[in-house]
């Protein structure tokens, strides 16, 4: 009998780890189309990192490189609070860790080569002894980080660099371009890079193309005192991670077309889509927004629209998961029945990427000197928010809060007498946030 | 007449003085010169070094390209070419060209895998080609196919994916934060644009003072050294540099010497403490079960009942008279560590004889076993004072523990005792081989095992006599080896009561 229960026992404990899997979904923004005629909609695919115990780190490892940036202009406080963040930061990692520690100015240090975190004591006093001078050899600096954290690469666990920032990349290599490729480079190995700007001399769109293009995150931070919070949330996030490698293919049918993915990098050619995330973390969703190219359907007609597949890395169970699913599309003579259809949660994310969307054009046109232009771009976008909020059946604070976003924006882009180099950062950064579902 | 004596006057003290100034001037501008060719001479090496580990790195990154597959990082597109044309990548795909003919237009013009070298000259098997577009830099590696020559087959590399390996290879050359300020080391790509910095001098529009190319594939690049004067120093310089170095040399000779001195020094009291250290806490560690094993013998021992075969109850003597043994070992030990020990002695009111009999008692089956008779000889019966017996034990466990050790062969110990107006002896004998003259203050070091024949196969940790002396002189009295025909003789004498002189 005892036996009988232990088995059972077993077998609820293996069914438990079984079913922890990352979630994919496959939603149009209103499943039922006015019937005959073509017509374009939203597609949402969503992947949702399963739920790791609250305040419990995932068993993936962490291969981290913290590369900071310890430049003249890092000074004072700066250089202070950058050295507190990143021992905090190392009280966090475990024995199981491995953390490499680069610093750069004119020219690059390796600090600590990459190691298990074993003896905090003696990392603690190297990030001590971190002294201030010189210019900011930044690609060098990540060149040297990607070295350290490529010697333990994991397939099981989380390769990542976090870079800290203040100033413009003006030793090596400086154009966004070179270090967005480098970042692609990087998350094709499985190495993600983090960018931190802090102050208001970085450049943001070196730092947000970087992350964005290695899949890290991105934060801008205007005040030092906030370094430690920030630098927190991203060992949050990377202690978090429940599953990576995410390679999503995408098979339109019954005569769709996908058209473009709205504010994430990949390209539409033909029927078949394939993208990829390099990681998700606890309780996270990221999600693609396809916008779709729909056949005339004939009313009362249900076709299949589109079948989605994911694999990934289960970083708890340690294999390699698969996930599938399916969405169609039908067509209705009524009205009621396509609004009725509607999906509040596709609704919203198409609002808000639309709004980031939008938020880019204005920061375009304000780098032109339309200042005029940008502000009305905003207040459209604003306005759009606010009739969205109104559609939707149940009040969205993330919607409202976009919109409130979009209207102080608005008039901030067009008030001569406010810093637009700091808006431009604290726009960029939120940005890149929604853009990628940060977490932060 | 005045002033042409003026003039004379004038020529007299100018024209030396202009002489010395012009030769000066000509000897700090020679210096100059040369502290420029000397520094260049003492640069080429360093950089030269790091040309080679930039060679070293396009050759690795050459077999590696050789070997690669599509997942490689390093590669952005494979294409191959046969007789001349480029079959891999297709031209067009779906009507649309391959974005790769863009970025590597104006190669496929030159069929530059002909050339190469010089005219006559076989074609070469293997190369790079590197060009320069707005997008930066773009690198290309082709090498003929093993098995057909007329295939080519090529790789474009990951432009930063490979810049980003070559910057991580470049090494760090450590200067100090003061060296770093009067100097710079700069690799410069073709767009003469710094691609990698060591040192924090900006020289401005000052002329490199050493410049080197690098090869295929880093076309145009090169690496440029800039000194500031400080760091090239003047004629003046040299002199100081000149005394410097003579300075530097004797002192870095005086300070190898106490270098070496200190290191052996340092060496030998850190092994000393070490051996310390670990016995300490080994003897430390026994003292637990050998507590229990004497507990136990005794359990047994009063569990065997009232006729216990004989050979038992030898057994058990034995076990409890080396256990008692082991246990004086692990006191000395302790002892001399200061670890168990209290600083001063804790005398009671007591008989000499009795405190000598009582310390002798434990060794009584020990020597019987190895054949040693005790003889004890008392004459200090009526010698009342105040004395501790557990070190008046100690120091005699290990006087007659050393007879049993080494002086066995003289079948006999002999133990005395006496006493004198205002203290007590105790003199402990043996008919053993006796002390070399020479060692007699030796033994009473620390770990001072003599070594020869003698200690030869006996066991002990070398402390017993130290100890024994240290205890005897905090007792206020003295433990002296004595002159003797025939084996050792040593010499207890106390006051009747700590703190008055003995």
């Amino acid at each position: 009998m005892k036996k009988i229960l232990m088995t059972a026992a077993l077998g609820l404990a293996g069914l438990s780890l079984w079913a922890a899997e990352i979630t994919l979904t496959a939603d149009l923004v209103s499943p039922v189309l006015k019937a005959g005629e073509k017509q374009t909609t939203w597609l949402k695919v969503g992947l949702k990192g399963f739920e790791w115990a609250a305040g419990n780190r995932t068993p993936a490892a962490l291969n981290v490189a913290l590369v900071l940036d310890r430049s003249g202009s890092m000074e004072g406080q700066k250089l202070d609070r950058a050295k507190e963040a990143a021992k905090m930061a190392v009280r966090r990692l475990s024995d199981r860790d491995i953390l490499s520690i680069v610093t750069f100015e004119s020219e690059v240090q390796v600090l600590l080569p990459a190691t298990r975190v074993t003896d905090k004591k003696s990392i603690l006093a190297l990030i001590d002894g971190i002294e201030s001078d010189g210019s900011t050899a930044l690609f060098g600096g990540v060149s040297r980080g990607a070295a350290e954290v490529r010697k333990f690469l994991t397939r099981n666990g989380v390769n990542r660099i976090i870079l800290l920032s203040d100033g413009m990349a003006n030793v090596g290599p400086d154009s966004p371009s070179a270090l967005g490729d480098l970042g692609s480079g990087l998350r094709r190995e499985g190495i993600s890079v983090s960018t931190i700007g802090l102050g208001l001399d970085y450049n943001e769109d070196l730092m947000t193309r970087l992350a964005q293009t290695s899949d890290g995150n991105h934060a801008f931070v205007q005040e030092p005192r906030d370094l430690a919070r920030i630098f927190d949330l991203e060992f949050d996030d990377a202690l978090a991670v429940v599953a990576r490698d995410l390679k999503l293919t995408l098979d339109f049918q019954g005569g769709s077309m996908p058209l473009r993915i709205l504010n994430r990098p990949g390209e539409v050619t033909g029927r078949s889509v394939s993208l990829d995330l390099a990681q998700l973390a606890s309780g996270q969703e990221k999600y693609f927004l396809f916008e779709v190219e729909v056949p005339s359907l004939a009313s009362g007609k249900t076709v299949d629209l589109v079948s989605v597949r994911t694999s990934y890395g289960n970083l708890a169970t340690g294999k390699p998961g698969l996930q599938t699913v399916k969405a169609s599309v039908s067509g209705s003579s009524d009205p009621q029945a396509v609004k009725r259809s509607m999906r509040p949660d596709v609704a919203e994310a198409v609002g808000i990427q639309q709004s980031v969307e939008a938020g880019q054009r204005a920061l375009d046109l304000k780098d032109k000197g339309d200042a005029e232009a940008a502000r009305k771009v905003l207040e459209e976008s604003a306005a759009d928010l606010s009739a969205l909020g109104r559609a939707l059946p149940a009040p969205s604070a993330a919607v409202q809060a976009a919109a409130e976003k979009a209207n102080e924006d608005a008039s901030a882009i067009a008030d001569d007498t406010k810093d637009y180099n700091q808006l431009r950062k604290s726009m960029k950064a939120d940005q890149f946030s929604s853009q990628n579902q940060q977490r932060y | 007449m005045k002033a042409r004596l003026v003039a004379l006057f004038l020529a007299l003290l100018l024209l030396p003085l202009g002489l010395a100034l012009w030769l000066g001037v000509r000897s700090l501008q020679d210096g100059q010169s040369s502290a420029q060719t000397q520094a260049r001479a003492v640069w080429s090496g360093p950089v030269q070094d790091l040309r080679n580990r930039v060679g070293a790195f396009v050759q690795g990154v050459e077999e590696r390209l050789r070997a690669a597959g599509v997942q490689d990082p390093l590669v952005k597109t494979f294409f191959l070419v046969r007789d001349g044309v480029v079959v891999e990548p297709t031209r067009y795909r779906a009507g649309a060209p391959d974005p790769f003919f863009d970025r590597t237009a104006g190669l496929w013009d030159q069929r530059f895998w002909d050339r190469g070298g010089t005219e006559g000259a076989l074609a070469p098997t293997a190369g790079w080609k590197s060009w320069s577009a707005s997008g930066g830099p773009g690198f290309v590696y082709w090498y003929r196919d093993p098995r057909d020559s007329r295939v080519v087959r090529g790789v474009e590399v990951d432009t930063w994916a490979f810049l980003s390996r070559l910057s991580a290879t470049l090494p760090e050359l450590h200067w100090t934060r003061t060296e770093g300020a009067d100097r710079a080391l700069v690799l410069r790509d073709s767009g003469g644009k710094t691609f990698h910095r060591w040192g924090r001098w900006e020289p401005g529009d000052a002329p490199a003072l050493l410049s080197l190319p690098l090869a295929s594939p880093f076309d145009g690049w090169e690496f440029r050294l800039f000194l500031a004067p400080t760091a090239l120093g003047d004629s003046s310089l040299q002199w100081t540099l000149l005394f410097a170095l003579v300075a530097l040399g004797l002192a870095g000779v005086l300070g190898l010497g106490a270098w070496v001195f200190v290191r052996t020094l340092g060496a030998s009291l850190e092994e000393a403490g070490q051996r310390v250290r670990f016995v300490n806490q080994v003897s430390h560690e026994l003292k637990t079960p050998l507590t229990n094993i004497l507990l136990y013998g005794e359990l047994l021992e009063g569990a065997l009942g009232p006729r216990p075969d004989p050979r038992v109850s030898d057994y058990l003597e034995v076990i409890r008279g080396e256990s008692g043994r082991l246990g004086r070992l692990i006191t000395n030990v302790l002892t001399f560590a200061k670890k168990d020990r209290p600083d001063s002695p804790r005398p009671r009111p007591m008989i000499w004889d009795e405190v000598v009999d009582a310390a002798l008692k434990p060794f009584r089956p020990g020597l019987a076993d190895r054949g040693l008779e005790l003889v004890r000889v008392p004459g200090a019966a009526d010698a009342a004072g105040e004395w501790d017996p557990d070190w008046v034990g100690q120091i005699l466990g290990n006087l007659v523990s050393n007879a049993e050790k080494y002086a066995a062969e003289g079948r006999r110990v002999e133990v005395t005792t006496g006493a004198t107006v205002d203290g007590v002896w105790v003199r402990v004998s043996d008919r053993g081989p006796g002390i070399p003259p020479g060692a007699a203050e030796r033994i009473f070091q620390p770990f001072a095992r003599l070594d020869d024949k003698l200690t030869a196969g006996a066991s002990g940790t070398g402390l017993g006599l130290g100890i024994a002396r240290d205890l005897a002189r905090r007792h206020q009295g003295s433990l002296v080896l004595e002159p003797t025909e025939t084996g050792a003789s040593f010499l207890l004498t106390l006051p009747l009561v700590p703190g008055t002189e003995p």
